[in-house]
């Protein structure tokens, strides 16, 4: 930063490096814009004008009456890459990958019959067995999704004896020949009723990502319907689209 | 049925009469007797489950009339590099396209970082409201920025924004073909302006869709920032082969 710029461009500079040094944590309250007017011996008005900026971009927030604080958002924000016909990791793998502790516990669990929605989403005659498997799932120790999936069961006999709150759902379906590869999938943003708010840990009401996905493995089986509800503290949903 | 409640299984099964039976927006829906004797359930298992259909805006309940299969919402394809225009035409719903403001403007810092471009670049800044036309009402859906850089469409002004999709006058006029779209999906709060233009409250959840749209030279063509009301959009990737062996399952009498 040159000496020569503008101070409140200066300041704006000082504080971003605090919260990049991690001198200033998320959460945290930063300090007075008349302290900080005394130690760095400028106008408070200037200060004032570096933190305006620095709030309109998302990196502090203030408290009516109590102070300005970091943002958490940054921090805490996870990209869940949409998955594509390439991607074939599951949102674990991602989550793994970017150093986040994926936990999971499990709601359910168990054979579905009669079910005709859960079999027409799976491409299966009403008459097959479908496995269903509801998760809550966890990154360091927050509730970041709930996971509604289900199986048609004839390709995974065995699947009771397996525990989904530690073995990757994914690792199990690759193992078995049937690896989700291809996808459908469907996002729109919705209220969390009560149920919803309860396990992700938001306020009833709230929007919240719903997505839904159905995935063929690499011969065009259907094995995979899953519907899912993403705390958006958590996530956010980036795609590429290219033309012919 | 452990894994769902009777009022989560039912909720799912009245969707699937809905696929089956072709249901369409603004089709009325049978009674809770009704669903109640062929489902062999209480009615006030299907009342719930009407209630969560309710919640996901599957359904709308019409005061002193009934429940009625809700609106379809506009469906942006993921795979698709395409006009919001030409997305809204693939789904019936008409729309009216509002020109709010026309502004040349030079990149500054903060959209510096955003549209990848040195600031001081000369842009256009277009501002423009979408509106659902519907039968009895014109419903502001979302209100979109696009920032065009100049060099690649001078004189954009020109043209108009109103009727014709920005992509449209692009490929023609300026021989620009939109190749890439690198697109973030997230949820904010609405502000004044944005409150007021969508008719909705302060502070609720909209849905903001921001990114870049290359040429096939890499050129940045637009930046576009897009705040919308959730309840009428859905973002979607399609799978031709998966789709039809589902239809296959669907006609073959489930």
């Amino acid at each position: 930063m040159d000496y020569r710029m503008p101070l409140y461009i200066q300041l704006q500079d000082i504080i971003l490096k605090k919260i990049e040094e991690k001198k200033y944590l998320p959460g945290e309250m930063i300090p007075s814009e008349r302290k900080m007017a005394e130690i760095y011996g400028v106008n408070r008005m200037t200060v004032k004008r570096a933190i305006n900026k620095l709030v309109e971009e998302g990196y502090l927030y203030r408290e009516l009456g109590v102070g300005t604080f970091v943002a958490k958002r940054d921090n805490k924000k996870i990209d869940i890459d949409y998955q594509n016909e390439t991607g074939n990791s599951g949102i674990s793998a991602i989550f793994r990958e970017r150093g986040i502790k994926i936990s999971n516990r499990i709601l359910g669990m168990g054979d579905i019959t009669g079910s005709k929605f859960i079999n027409y989403k799976l491409g299966q005659a009403e008459t097959e067995i479908i496995w269903g498997l509801h998760r809550v799932r966890f990154g360091d120790n927050m509730p970041f999704a709930i996971e509604y999936t289900y199986v048609p069961k004839k390709y995974f006999d065995d699947i009771d004896n397996f525990d989904f709150s530690k073995v990757s759902l994914y690792d199990y379906m690759e193992a078995n020949g049937h690896l989700p590869t291809h996808f459908i999938q469907n996002l729109i943003i919705c209220s969390a009723n009560e149920k919803i708010a309860d396990l992700l840990n938001v306020k009833k009401g709230s929007a919240v990502f719903r997505i839904e996905y159905q995935a063929s493995d690499k011969d065009y089986n259907l094995v995979e319907y899953t519907k899912s509800y993403l705390n958006p503290e958590f996530a956010e949903f980036r795609f590429v689209a290219e033309a012919e | 049925m452990k894994l769902l409640n009777k009022d989560e299984f039912i909720a799912n099964e009245i969707q699937y009469y809905f696929i089956k039976n072709d249901l369409q927006e603004g089709d009325k829906l049978p009674s809770e007797r009704n669903f109640a004797e062929a489902f062999g359930v209480q009615r006030a298992t299907v009342r719930a489950a009407y209630k969560i259909l309710e919640e996901e805006g599957i359904i709308e309940i019409r005061e002193r009339s009934g429940r009625y299969v809700g609106h379809s919402r506009i469906t942006t394809n993921l795979q698709e590099v395409k006009s919001f225009s030409e997305k809204m035409h693939e789904i019936g719903i008409k729309t009216e396209n509002k020109l709010l403001a026309f502004e040349a403007v030079e990149v500054d810092k903060e959209l510096s970082k955003k549209i990848r471009l040195p600031i001081g670049t000369p842009l256009y800044k277009i501002t423009r409201v979408r509106k659902a036309l519907r039968e009895n009402s014109i419903i502001p859906v979302s209100i979109e920025y696009s920032y065009i850089p100049e060099n690649l469409a001078p004189k954009l002004m020109r043209y108009d924004l109103e009727d014709r999709s920005l992509f449209d006058i692009l490929l023609k006029e300026y021989g620009r073909q939109p190749k890439k779209d690198d697109q973030v999906i997230e949820i904010v709060y609405a502000n004044e302006f944005e409150a007021k233009t969508l008719k909705v409250d302060q502070m609720t959840a909209l849905v903001k869709k921001s990114g870049i749209t290359y040429d096939k030279d890499g050129n940045v063509l637009q930046y576009l920032h897009t705040v919308m009301n959730k309840e009428w959009v859905q973002f979607h990737q399609g799978n031709e082969i998966i789709e039809k062996k589902i239809n296959e399952v669907l006609k073959d009498g489930l």
